[in-house]
């Protein structure tokens, strides 16, 4: 897909990326298969988390990926609405800024 | 982080805790999620919903900047995706991309700071040019390189064989159990 679809290179305009379901809508041990396979590749990751509050406190997706190292700078998490504020520390800071 | 807060509102999800994010330290960008759900691409109005959702948790007029919110909805997210070092500023060296936005258009008048402009009056109709990498893809009020009419046709065609395909026998069957899993 990517040799057929997207340009090799940060100068397309179009790039691939993976938006896995993530932690709090699959299990955690599919989430790190499709962590690993999308480093192996490159490739940035998107994830929803943090959509209801039963959701987080059922699955502690945010705590699940920080074990399990699957978050950094190749990480964008979408919404996390209902993440608690413990959940926000495990987050990683930027350090440029 | 990205925030999509039409989609937030509406799904029920919650009200943009954009603010503790912010207070938090992490690094907060904005997006339009899909269409299906924040009903359109707007980036005006979303950073219009996330300084006044801001300002009203704090119960501020002043909670956020518009400075601040455009740069979530520019710079911060060209950061998100890796992208800082091509993208998100009118800075020599990047990508030419970048907005024309007219500021005679009746709701942009009396145009006074521009940063608050966008960020509470300006909406789409008011953009007279959208160039991409030093191209035109909006000139003069028109998109250069859609037909509209033919996308109109395209999008009924579609939608229409959605429904023949989902009104047939059998159709969606283990929708359920996909999204209960």
């Amino acid at each position: 897909m990517q040799k057929q679809w997207f340009a090799d290179s940060k100068d397309a305009l179009l790039t691939l990326g993976i938006a896995p379901r993530g932690p709090e809508t699959n299990s955690i041990e599919i989430a790190r298969k499709e962590w690993a396979f999308a480093r192996e590749h490159h490739l940035p990751i998107t994830t929803h988390m943090g959509t209801s509050s039963e959701r987080v406190k059922q699955r502690q997706g945010v705590q699940a990926l920080a074990k399990f190292g699957l978050l950094g700078p190749d990480v964008v998490l979408v919404h996390a609405t209902n993440n608690s504020p413990e959940d926000l520390k495990l987050l990683p800071r930027p350090r440029h800024r | 982080m990205s925030l999509s807060p039409y989609t937030e509102l509406r799904t029920g999800f919650g009200i943009t805790p954009v603010g503790s994010f912010l207070r938090a330290g992490v690094p907060v960008s904005l997006s339009v999620d899909t269409t299906i759900l924040c009903g359109n691409a707007d980036m005006f109005a979303i950073m219009k919903a996330m300084s006044n959702i801001e300002n009203g948790l704090q119960k501020s007029e002043f909670g956020i900047s518009s400075q601040r919110v455009l740069e979530m909805a520019t710079i911060d997210g060209a950061r998100a995706l890796g992208l800082a070092d091509h993208i998100g500023s009118l800075t020599p060296g990047k990508r030419a991309d970048l907005i024309l936005v007219r500021t005679t258009d009746v709701n942009m008048l009396p145009f006074t700071i521009a940063t608050n402009m966008i960020v509470q009056a300006a909406q789409p109709s008011n953009i007279e040019a959208v160039i991409v990498d030093g191209r035109f893809l909006k000139r003069d009020g028109k998109l250069t390189t859609i037909d509209m009419a033919q996308l109109a046709r395209d999008t009924a065609d579609t939608i229409e064989r959605a429904r023949k395909e989902a009104s047939k026998e059998g159709a969606g069957k283990g929708i359920n159990e996909l999204f209960t899993r």
